[in-house]
């Protein structure tokens, strides 16, 4: 069996189709890659050599050796966080796995997209918000906490608020799986002490908002705006997905080279950024490092894989 | 009192996620989805399934966390 040296690293799990528009590319521009997916890990056989230049070998149906010679960049589509929802040993064993992927950190002088150290801080949404504000975009009112007096004090002039959990909450309820979204709710909902046992982030209801959702992938900016029945979406778009158009926007420029001078800030490549207009004015809702962005090459036409292929396969 | 958090939480069905394309593989070789003639990102969208995960958005960064 050939021995293959990758230009290009990718970590990801078989589901993440958008991984595989990547692939697709890389084939065709005859870049030599290797995916590994974490979802099927215990298939590879996989060591870290350290005892003279740091190498990576990797075997599965092909063989692979990683150095830092060869390796230009790493697309990372693995959690940073691994959430487990019960602490048995496969969640342990998980854990495992995943500081074994994450030590590839060692090769500290290619290009990730993004790099996990970069995507940790990042993912936090009050950092977020602060550097946005920092570069000059605006942000809605915001509060994060746990007290019910502090919270009425900011907001009880406001009828309606925008709840969010301050990470990704999810939980298992009534035999099912539940998953907190961006929830608009009345602010009387909020008045009471049940939320001493865990904060919550509330930011003010912006009425008659049109959302966009914007994409950074290095220098390149792709934007749609969401829309239903030609008309914004009121509360979180992500549940009526079916039902909406995303239509490429051009950002104006200003707005454009703030996003990307804060996904540069935040030490990532990519980020999927949410805004909305509303009151005559961009507001910053949120940046995930992580986020998606597959459906947008068909839904809105937009070459965002491209865009990737370019930035994963140049210097 | 429910914490609002849980009360407003969005319920689906367990283990609704990681749908695997009808008629297709995954070639371990190339590294992406393929019936052996084509791939599967290169199908029209109308005739691939959504790209959706076990919750309502497409989030997969999202949803990776918790996998």
């Amino acid at each position: 069996m050939q021995t293959i040296e990758p230009q290009v690293l990718i970590i990801s799990n078989q589901f993440d189709f958008s991984t595989d528009y990547i692939v697709r590319g890389l084939i065709s521009k005859k870049v030599p890659y290797c995916r590994i997916n974490i979802d099927t890990l215990p298939d590879w056989s996989i060591t870290y050599d350290l005892f003279q230049d740091p190498k990576f070998f990797a075997e599965n149906k092909n063989k692979y050796l990683i150095t830092s010679n060869s390796l230009k960049s790493i697309f990372f589509r693995a959690p940073t966080f691994l959430r487990s929802l019960t602490k048995n040993i496969n969640g342990q064993i998980d854990g495992q796995w995943s500081a074994f992927y994450r030590s590839l950190l060692l090769f500290d002088d290619v290009k990730w997209v993004n790099s996990p150290i970069a995507t940790y801080k990042a993912e936090h949404k009050l950092l977020q918000l602060t550097e946005a504000k920092k570069i000059g975009l605006h942000i809605p009112l915001t509060l994060a906490s746990n007290n019910d007096s502090m919270v009425t004090k900011k907001f009880s002039n406001q009828n309606e608020v925008m709840l969010k959990s301050i990470d990704a909450l999810m939980f298992r309820k009534k035999g099912a799986e539940a998953f907190c979204y961006s929830t608009p709710v009345k602010f009387s909902e909020l008045n009471d002490s049940s939320i001493k046992s865990m904060p919550i982030f509330i930011q003010e209801y912006l009425h008659q908002k049109i959302d966009y959702r914007v994409t950074i992938v290095g220098e390149d900016v792709f934007s749609v705006k969401i829309l239903y029945q030609g008309k914004g979406v009121s509360g979180d778009w992500r549940l009526r997905k079916d039902e909406i158009d995303f239509v490429p926007y051009q950002l104006p420029l200003e707005i454009k080279e703030k996003c990307i001078k804060l996904t540069r800030s935040l030490g990532l490549y990519f980020g999927a950024i949410d805004m909305v207009f509303a009151k005559g004015r961009f507001y910053f809702i949120e940046i995930n490092p992580t986020g998606e962005w597959g459906w947008l090459v068909d839904a809105a036409n937009q070459p965002i894989d491209k865009s990737f292929i370019k930035l994963l396969s140049t210097p | 009192m429910l914490h609002p958090l849980i009360k407003k939480a969005f319920l689906y069905p367990k283990g609704v996620s990681r749908r695997k394309p009808r008629g297709f593989f995954f070639d371990e070789i190339k590294g992406l989805w393929s019936n052996g003639k084509k791939y599967f990102v290169d199908l029209p969208p109308d005739k691939r399934f959504s790209m959706g995960t076990k919750k309502a958005d497409r989030e997969t960064g999202e949803d990776q966390k918790g996998a």
